[in-house]
């Protein structure tokens, strides 16, 4: 299985005399390996850590909330208002912070000194939010706990937020308005990337008992969880214990003819950010992952059978090559395994190929809310990830299964063409 | 004992349309040393027995032993190993492969042999190249040589790994006369110094008088 110079060269001359044949096995590998990579780094931008998540491994969620109604069928949920999410999820054993705060942004409308109006993604958080988070603060401060609590108006804005509605980068004590209500900026932090799901926006405001929304008997709102755990923190009792004061939560709703519906919260990072189902519903992490497996399945599939019978045909001329080898000694085994090592280089070049593209593709893509390639360069979590040794690892993983799929069939059949046949040119297979 | 010795040798090829009987019942013992020629018009059955003579077909039935081996028992790698190690064939039609240059070529039998290191293989290389006036063209590819020395590479191949026994079918076949003579003298130096043992396939009859013995074929039996 090894490679020479030879083998090499022989390698080199035998893709560059079949030019389609070639050009088909190289991009089909490469849309392969793009598609996958693709996928499996979208899914991996959602957990990875990442400056301003780069606490996602210790984080839970308390993400919505369904309340019952006692002697109905119906049901009302959404976020949780700020009372219950306090009583189910302040102060769990295990924990070392929480922070009250929205789990998406909202678009708003923001005007600054400039007169113009920009949507804006807006987000209410509290002051430990900037705690979990690691946000780079360039200008001012993050707003205290009094403040929070006092539903004071202040605001921190991204730098670009700054220079959009301020036209100028020092703009604290400045004046905001968004939805027309004016806030004091007191802060502002460096962009942050779009994929920073939880944590990034271009405008925070106080969130707080008294800015929180309220509906449904103040059971439900637009207030959110996010938990830091302490190190080595045991998930699944953290979730017991939630699941304890849901039962507490039932016997002081039920005056009221409510009950809250436990659905396994709270969530790790990578189920919220999956998403896929709704605050009336518990995630099907199972089901998630089986689907996971079929779409790798077939994005392996689908490439292999094609793969194999541009291999089929490429080999196809060299039988009698075949039949010279094994008249010289080369035993059945080792052409199927020079056959099929000779493939897995064309399979690693189609993978690198890929892998660039791959590359390209989600630097543009992670690149949104960057300014400027040295951003980009400096710490976009795509980049990061795809140098990630154990990606590289793994595409190398998938070259080889993609290449023992696609490369032994055509490698099986040509080594057992009769080697007088083969000689002479003829293959009866 | 003959190096090489054919027992009520058969050969049935069988297609879906007809049954061919290639060889019926060949009974031939070939010396160590000799230089065998066998003659016999096209499709009597010469290239069979040579292929069965090489271990790269089969017979149907009878016994065949080669070098005191009972050839027809062995596996695919055995068989391979026992190539490997003492046969050499030339062809007709030279069978280069014509993506490795000539140095490439004429070491493939050293590849597939174990415990011979890169650097005794250039050596050994060269060394036949040398012997065979071939080593100006060590690094040139097989179409920009001339059918002899086309030829001339395949014997360096042949017999790069001192094989006791080369067998040739029809190696001067496509060869004009001038080229065809310096190809046998090859073959007859090789018999001489090296006492390796040569079956060859010829139309020839002057190359075939020239040789030790000749055996003339004729619809699968040998007549004389
Ligand atoms: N693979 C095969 N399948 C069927 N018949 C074959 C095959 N190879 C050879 N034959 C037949 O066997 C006979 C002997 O062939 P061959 O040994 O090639 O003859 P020669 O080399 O003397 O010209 C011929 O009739 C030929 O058609
Ligand atoms: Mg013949």
């Amino acid at each position: 299985m090894t490679m020479n110079s030879n083998k090499l060269r022989q390698l080199v001359y035998d893709l560059r005399h079949q030019p389609v044949v070639t050009w088909i096995t190289l991009t089909g590998t490469a849309l392969s390996v793009f598609l996958m990579m693709t996928v499996i780094s979208m899914e991996q931008l959602y957990t990875m850590p990442f400056a301003p998540e780069s606490n996602r491994p210790r984080l839970l969620f308390g993400q919505n909330m369904e309340v019952g109604f006692i002697g109905s069928q119906g049901s009302s949920s959404s976020a949780l208002g700020y009372s219950p999410a306090e009583k189910l999820y302040r102060r769990l054993p295990g924990v070392e912070m929480e922070a009250m705060f929205q789990i998406e942004s909202q678009n708003a409308e923001a005007e600054g000194s400039t007169g113009r109006p920009y949507e804006v993604k807006c987000r209410r958080v509290d002051h430990n939010f900037w705690k979990i988070y690691d946000h780079t603060l360039l200008e001012g401060r993050y707003f205290d706990s009094i403040e929070c609590a006092a539903g004071t108006r202040m605001a921190v804005i991204s730098q670009e937020m700054a220079r959009n509605l301020f036209n100028n980068e020092n703009v604290i004590g400045f004046e905001v308005l968004v939805g027309y209500v004016p806030y004091k900026v007191v802060g502002v932090v460096k962009n942050t990337s779009a994929l920073a799901r939880q944590a990034s926006g271009d405008i925070f405001l106080p969130m707080s008992q008294a800015t929180a929304s309220s509906y449904q008997h103040g059971m439900l709102g637009n207030v959110s969880v996010v938990m830091l755990l302490e190190d080595g923190a045991d998930k699944e009792k953290i979730r017991n214990e939630v699941k304890a004061r849901y039962a507490t939560l039932a016997t002081e709703l039920a005056d009221q003819g409510m009950v809250p519906i436990y659905h396994e919260q709270p969530y790790d990072v990578g189920t919220v950010s999956r998403g896929g189902y709704g605050s009336n519903n518990s995630p099907d992490d199972s089901g998630y992952k089986r689907e996971r497996m079929i779409t790798y399945l077939i994005l392996l599939l689908l490439p292999a059978i094609n793969l194999s019978s541009m291999l089929h045909s490429r080999i196809r001329r060299r039988v009698s090559e075949f039949g010279i080898r094994r008249a010289f000694g080369c035993t059945r085994a080792r052409l199927m395994g020079d056959i099929i090592s000779e493939n897995f280089v064309v399979t690693v070049l189609g993978a690198l190929v890929g892998w660039l593209c791959s590359l390209v593709f989600l630097m543009s893509y992670s690149g949104l809310y960057q300014n400027g390639w040295g951003d980009i360069i400096g710490d976009t979590p795509a980049l990061t990830m795809l140098l990630d040794w154990r990606l590289l690892l793994m595409l190398l993983g998938v070259c080889f299964i993609l290449n023992i799929i696609s490369a032994s069939l055509p490698a099986w059949l040509a080594s057992r063409v009769n080697t007088v046949e083969a000689i002479n040119g003829r293959h009866t297979k | 004992m003959s190096i090489i010795s054919l027992k009520e040798v058969s050969k049935l090829y069988r297609t879906k349309e007809i049954e061919t009987m290639a060889l019926e019942n060949i009974n031939l013992d070939i010396e160590e040393g000799e230089f065998v020629s066998i003659m016999g018009p096209s499709g009597c059955g010469k290239s069979t027995l040579l292929n069965i003579m090489g271990l790269l077909d089969s017979a149907s039935s009878g016994s065949v032993d080669i070098l005191d081996c009972n050839v027809g028992k062995l596996g695919d790698s055995a068989s391979a190993r026992f190539r490997n190690a003492n046969l050499g064939f030339v062809f007709q039609s030279f069978h280069l492969i014509p993506s490795l240059n000539v140095a490439a070529n004429v070491e493939l039998p050293l590849v597939y042999r174990s415990g011979v290191s890169a650097a005794e293989r250039r050596r050994m290389v060269q060394e036949v190249l040398e012997r065979l006036g071939m080593s100006h063209r060590i690094k040139h590819l097989p179409t920009q040589l001339s059918g002899g020395q086309c030829q001339r590479v395949a014997i360096a191949r042949a017999i790069v790994g001192k094989p006791k026994i080369v067998l040739a079918d029809e190696p001067t076949g496509n060869l004009d006369s001038r080229m065809g003579a310096e190809v046998m003298s090859l073959l007859h130096r090789l018999n001489k110094e090296d006492g390796t043992t040569v079956v060859m396939v010829t139309h020839n009859e002057e190359q075939a008088r020239q040789t030790d013995r000749i055996i003339r074929f004729f619809d699968g039996h040998i007549v004389s």
